[in-house]
């Protein structure tokens, strides 16, 4: 418990910076932020009121930097992220709700088939050295490291939905069909939007996995209680798993969060290329019209995601790893 | 033996580490009430099983660690708390260190000359080019790594363990120390080896009036080596006296349980 | 002298370019790595020389728009008109510039960061390391678009800076690692101790051995900033007016290339940051196998490879011991070809005895225990002789019968205490698994079968439910012993059991392992390179030299009268503990190399006694006389009758 509670400790130091981040970004800038922030827009059907509006919530208040500080934070832990300037008078929140909800099913997705696809081609990489995956996965996989994420939705997209047609060329929901999770057809219709996006997501971020598990694998099977457990004549499912990839998997959780962000990054500029309407989408959008509410609000949701997310797997760890339970 | 003078002396030194995070901190006592004193053309053997302490002593002697409390006198000055740079600089010219790891201690990058050459001029203990090829030659000699001018030009990993130490040993003389502390300086050669560097060692002690520090995990070559034995564990001493003493005639339980642990062929056949 | 000369100019010291040699060399001499570096080199000399490569001005409208790709233009023209094939060859210099700029610059953070945190250590440390882990927590990407888009200038300075800024802390990570390994390291304690300057120690000893870990990062980097590039002028932050692989497809998206077809736009810098991305990812790789030998392969012919059970079966000899090992060949296979670790060895273990093996390290005892249990993996190759075990011809089992031979005949004990249990499983997982890949046992009565054992081990049987961190070293041999006894093994190997352990537990672990041996009548094959300890433990001896077995002698007359001048020399070597400390002496010279071994006798060079003339070039018979046997020409009868002459 006392390795959770360290974690949890370290998590919020890295929101805090994050939020720092958020906080000096602007003030950093020559000029009033908030004058930046309205330069591209069309400032008439903005009263004073509702300037005065935005700058409180980004803590431009006429005060020292401690006090605009806490303001800022309280409006963040009452959920105020402010509101956007291309879509005034809507707030952050709202337009990222529904954003959010198809980047949670999307990257979620992509990150639980990435990972269970990649160890396993880890632990086979390593485990049968000179095999299928060690010869010809692994140097795949290392030529997809070197590859945009999204330039491989854009030839998947190209080739998979425009010239064969197999797949939608964009969008989450099948057309026609009210929203309605009950309903089988609207589900198939999310799954098969869903798929082409996703598989790319696989195709280009196994690798990051794999080449991590397999790493750890190489180091394990060399340890001595591989050795010993070859010797003891165990059959091989049980070496390979109990006691090799056991033990491998572990450096992989405490390397999540790296892996993770990499995956987060190419799932938003997959979301463009495929006009998911996830976060990547209104990201993109927000960066066109210089919404700079809205970017800074998917900066601190994303980041707080990431960070829940390495929560759930370092408890994971906890499980997997008794040394960290004494 | 005429009992001369101390040059080094461990006064009650006393180490304790603070281990774990910033959350949870635990104290570790590894050393307590340590003293023992190095005299010229003298080797004390500080024997000990792992977790004894015995490292520990050693690196604060060599002012690695800084003892917790206690002091370090060198011919009698108090240099315990001395920590600047020149200080420290003045004290390891006349006290040097030799590590276990014939394979770590050295730079594999560089060549065996540039282990000697890097002593002899931060020491200035060479005026030119000329003479610093000859100091290097004469330390090679000494340490019986014969050819010279092959082993100079030599890359550590051509050499095998035993001359590795040759080396190290070589460095540390290049400074004309009057006392090395000496880790474990056999315990990771072939057995065959061992008792070679030990010879040299005690050649050096001999004809150089050099003071040993000799820790050890192993009673045999602390009494072939040393003049004097002290016996630590749980971070205590808990016997000294001359090597044959306290071997034939321990006192403490812990000394004695040690001994009779010992493979000793001579008790069986 | 009377003069005294003002110190010679110092020459330049190689410091951290010596090692480069070396390193580069095996670096070129990898055909991955020089096909990366090719590649490398054309795409600079591309970029170099765009002005001379590029038909047309990148930015200028020369043709219709969109025309599909022709003689008059290679890859087609933009949405504008403009020649893509030339905005792709002027897109290189911006591409690769960035690239290069933020991988150097994200190298030199890291470097300053990793380097000072690691060296300086304590609180410093602690906070720094920190600070790296939050930073890496952060998602990159949203990052990096958030600051970019505050920066407003997006020019390529800008995208440099803004990577730079948000990319170092992965190098750092690596590099501090390293740091601080190495501070703890010898190697640097002793540079400090002789009196080096800080300085000399950061650039003269600790960079020339993390060189390849700063290149490795510094190919990270690149990649990282030409990916990060594209992905961010593809959204429209970078500087649309520049020319870059990243802005030809920002084109390209917003011109909707894609839904028209226009595959010419979008398809080349694609592939062209591929190519980069592929050059760097094989140097990289060719960085991994050269420092991290574990994944380097290497070649063994198929005849090697050929399987044991293949050859003709043959029977042990009747009257010969438990164990009979006949004229047994290792080879470990190197890049240069075979190393005989084990050469022709022959001996027997009797029922109920202990076995000595000695040797000093590499001289094959461990090897020939392995082959015993049929535990070496290639490179390593048991390419000759023989293994019977109770009459089974262990050479010919097939593989799918190994797992049943191995442990329920054979087990053994390894060197490594500390290391030999699954970190992750609990002491009782292990009894079972191995009970019941043997015996028809359910889990109950085997797990009662493991508190049995520990009992026998003088352990506490509650430690079943443990894991093997919680237990210390000693405890941790012996529940390896207990582990080793379960299935009731008529021959136990332990290699080198109690190295890591203090002596007085050692001491206790073996007395404990000859009760048990006395009272189930199970063998040892006891290795070790303690000769004294040897001694006193074993019944018979056999003493190892250079892969080959020298001498083979009770244990007591081995020490009263050891025949082979290497196994009298070994007793002289090391001081006993009631030595009067005169006539002591080492073995002169080193234990050969085995890839070269000395002709003749293979200790002859190192022998006081080797009569010139012949040890250097007969090999030496095996003379065995009564109960003993040893490989010398001083006892062979033609050099008793020579000398009798």
């Amino acid at each position: 418990m006392n390795y959770l509670l360290r974690r949890l400790g370290f998590y919020l130091i890295a929101a805090l910076l994050a939020i720092v981040i958020n906080f000096f970004l602007p003030r950093m800038m020559a000029g009033d932020p908030v004058d930046v922030m309205l330069a591209g827009f069309d400032t008439s059907s903005l009263t004073p009121e509702a300037i005065d509006q935005l700058r409180e919530a980004f803590g431009f208040i006429d005060a020292p930097l401690p006090e605009q500080f806490a303001t800022y934070v309280s409006n963040l832990l009452k959920g105020n992220f402010g509101v956007s300037v291309a879509r005034y008078p809507t707030k952050v929140v709202d337009i990222l709700g529904v954003a959010l909800r198809w980047t949670l099913l999307m990257t979620g997705t992509a990150l639980i088939l990435t990972f269970s696809v990649g160890v396993l081609l880890g632990i086979q990489a390593a485990w049968k050295r000179g095999g299928f995956v060690d010869t010809y996965v692994l140097p795949f996989g290392a030529i997809m490291g070197a590859i945009p994420y999204f330039w491989v939705a854009l030839i998947a997209l190209y080739v998979f939905a425009l010239q064969l047609g197999w797949f939608p060329l964009g969008r989450a929901e099948a057309s026609g069909i009210p929203a309605d999770w009950t309903n089988p057809n609207y589900v198939m219709g999310v799954v098969y939007h869903l798929a082409l996006p996703v598989l790319t997501l696989l195709i280009a971020g196994f690798r990051s996995w794999m080449m991590g598990m397999r790493n750890n694998m190489v180091a394990v099977i060399a340890q001595d209680y591989i050795t010993m457990a070859i010797a003891k004549g165990l059959p091989d499912r049980r070496i390979k798993y109990q006691y090799a990839a056991r033990n491998a998997i572990l450096p992989s959780l405490t390397g999540f969060a790296l892996a993770l962000g990499f995956l987060l990054g190419g799932s938003l500029l997959t979301e463009v290329v495929f006009s998911y309407p996830g976060v990547g989408l209104t990201l993109l959008n927000a960066v066109n019209t210089r919404d700079y509410p809205v970017m800074q609000g998917i900066f601190l949701i994303l980041t707080l995601m990431v960070l829940l997310a390495n929560f759930i797997a370092d408890s994971l760890y906890i499980l997997l790893d008794p040394r960290t339970r004494s | 033996m005429t009992r001369s003078e101390a040059i080094l002396e461990a006064v009650s030194l006393r180490k304790v580490f603070h281990t774990g995070g910033v959350f949870s901190r635990k104290e570790v006592i590894a050393a307590d009430d340590v003293s023992l004193a190095l005299r010229p053309r003298h080797a004390v053997a500080l024997v000990g099983q792992s977790g004894s302490g015995k490292s520990t002593v050693i690196r604060m002697l060599a002012k690695l660690y800084d003892p917790t409390a206690g002091a370090i006198l060198y011919e009698g000055e108090d240099v315990t708390t001395k920590r600047k740079r020149r200080d420290i600089f003045d004290y390891r010219s006349k006290v040097q260190m030799i590590f276990q790891d014939p394979f770590g201690s050295l730079n594999s990058t560089q060549k065996i000359d540039y282990h000697l050459r890097r002593p002899l001029r931060l020491h200035g203990k060479v005026k030119n080019a000329r003479d610093e090829r000859l100091r290097i030659g004469e330390l090679l000699e000494r340490v019986s790594l014969t050819p010279v001018d092959e082993f100079a030009k030599k890359y550590p990993h051509q050499l095998s363990g035993g001359q590795r130490q040759r080396v190290a040993i070589a460095r540390a003389l290049a400074i004309e120390p009057r006392v090395i502390l000496a880790d474990e300086p056999v315990s990771m050669l072939d057995v065959s080896i061992r008792i070679s560097i030990l010879n040299l060692l005690i050649k050096l002690r001999d004809e150089e009036n050099i003071a040993f520090l000799f820790v050890t995990h192993d009673l045999s070559s602390a009494r072939y080596f040393s003049d004097e034995i002290l016996i630590m564990h749980k971070g205590k001493i808990v016997e000294r006296g001359v090597s044959a003493e306290v071997i034939e005639n321990p006192q403490d339980d812990y000394t004695r349980l040690l001994l009779s642990s010992i493979a000793d062929p001579s008790r069986v056949f | 002298m009377t003069v005294s000369q003002p110190a010679a100019p110092p020459k330049r010291s190689p410091g951290l370019w010596a090692s480069l040699p070396d390193w580069v060399a095996t670096l070129l001499s990898n055909p991955r790595a020089m096909a990366g570096l090719l590649i490398l080199l054309a795409l600079v000399l591309v970029a170099v020389f765009a002005p001379q490569i590029a038909p047309y001005q990148p930015d200028r409208i020369v043709a219709r728009r969109d025309l599909p790709p022709s003689s008059e233009h290679v890859l087609g023209t933009t949405s504008l008109g403009q020649d893509v094939f030339s905005q792709m060859v002027f897109g290189t210099r911006i591409s690769l510039a960035v690239g290069f700029a933020t991988g150097t610059l994200v190298v030199l953070i890291a470097m300053t960061i990793g380097i000072t945190s690691g060296l300086v250590g304590g609180r410093v440390d602690n906070v720094v390391s920190m600070i790296v882990n939050v930073v890496l927590v952060i998602p990159q990407l949203p990052l990096i678009i958030v600051i970019a888009s505050w920066a407003r200038n997006t020019g390529p300075i800008t995208i440099i800076l803004v990577l730079a800024a948000t990319g170092w802390a992965f190098g750092a990570r690596v590099l501090r690692a390293q740091a601080l390994a190495l501070r703890n390291s010898e190697h640097i304690t002793s540079a400090r101790l002789i009196g080096e300057p800080i300085w000399r120690i950061v650039f003269f000893e600790m960079l020339p051995s993390m060189i390849s870990l700063v290149a490795a990062a510094w190919i990270g980097a690149v990649i990282f900033a030409i990916l990060s590039q594209a992905a961010l002028e593809f959204i429209g932050l970078g500087d649309p007016a520049v020319v870059s692989w990243g802005t030809i497809l920002y084109w390209a998206q917003n011109n909707t290339a894609l839904i028209s077809g226009r595959w010419w736009t979008f398809v080349p810098p694609g592939l062209a940051i591929a190519t980069v991305g592929l050059a760097l990812t094989l140097i990289n790789y060719s960085i991994d196998e050269i420092t991290n030998p574990r994944l380097r392969r290497i070649r063994i012919p198929k005849d090697a490879m050929r399987k044991p059970e293949s050859r003709p079966r043959e029977e042990p000899s009747e009257q010969g011991g438990l164990v009979q090992i006949r004229g047994l060949n290792v080879d470990y296979w190197t890049a240069t070809g075979p190393v005989r670790a084990a050469d022709n060895v022959s001996f027997d273990i009797r029922p109920n005895e202990v076995f000595g093996l000695a040797g000093e390290s590499g001289c094959g005892k461990s090897t020939v225990a392995y082959a015993i249990s049929r535990l070496h993996f290639p490179p390593a190759i048991i390419s000759g002789g023989r293994i019977f075990v109770d009459g089974q011809d262990v050479l010919a089992i097939p593989d799918k019968q190994l797992n049943k031979f191995r442990w329920d005949a054979v087990s053994m004990v390894f060197q490594s205490a500390m290391n030999s249990l699954n970190p992750v499983i609990t002491i009782g997982e292990q009894f079972v698994d191995v009970i019941q890949a043997h015996r028809d046992m359910d889990r109950k009565a085997a797990l009662e079968r493991g508190r049995e054992l520990l009992e026998m081990v003088e352990l506490d049987p509650d430690l079943i439910d443990s894991y093997p961190h919680q237990l210390s070293g000693g405890m941790r041999q012996r529940v390896v012993i207990a582990i080793a006894l379960a299935l009731n093994p008529k021959l136990l190997i332990m290699d080198e059991p109690t190295t890591a352990l203090d002596v007085v537990v050692e001491r206790q672990i073996l007395q404990r392992v000859k009760v048990l041996q006395r009272e189930f009548g199970f063998s040892i094959l006891f290795i070790t390179h303690d000769l004294s300890l040897l001694i006193e433990f074993s019944d018979r001896i056999g003493i190892m030299y250079a892969g080959e077995l020298v001498e083979v002698a009770p244990a007591k007359a081995l020490y009263t009268d050891p025949q082979h001048p290497y196994t009298r020399l070994l007793m002289n070597a090391f001081p006993s503990i009631h030595d009067d400390r005169t006539g002591r002496y080492g073995i002169e010279g080193t234990p050969p190399d085995l890839r070269t071994p000395p002709t003749g006798c293979r200790f002859h060079p190192r022998c006081d006694v080797a009569i010139a003339g012949l040890c250097e070039v007969v090999v030496p018979p095996v003379v065995s006389t009564g109960d003993r046997l040893a490989r010398c020409h001083l006892l062979s009868e033609e050099y008793a009758e020579r000398a009798v002459k």
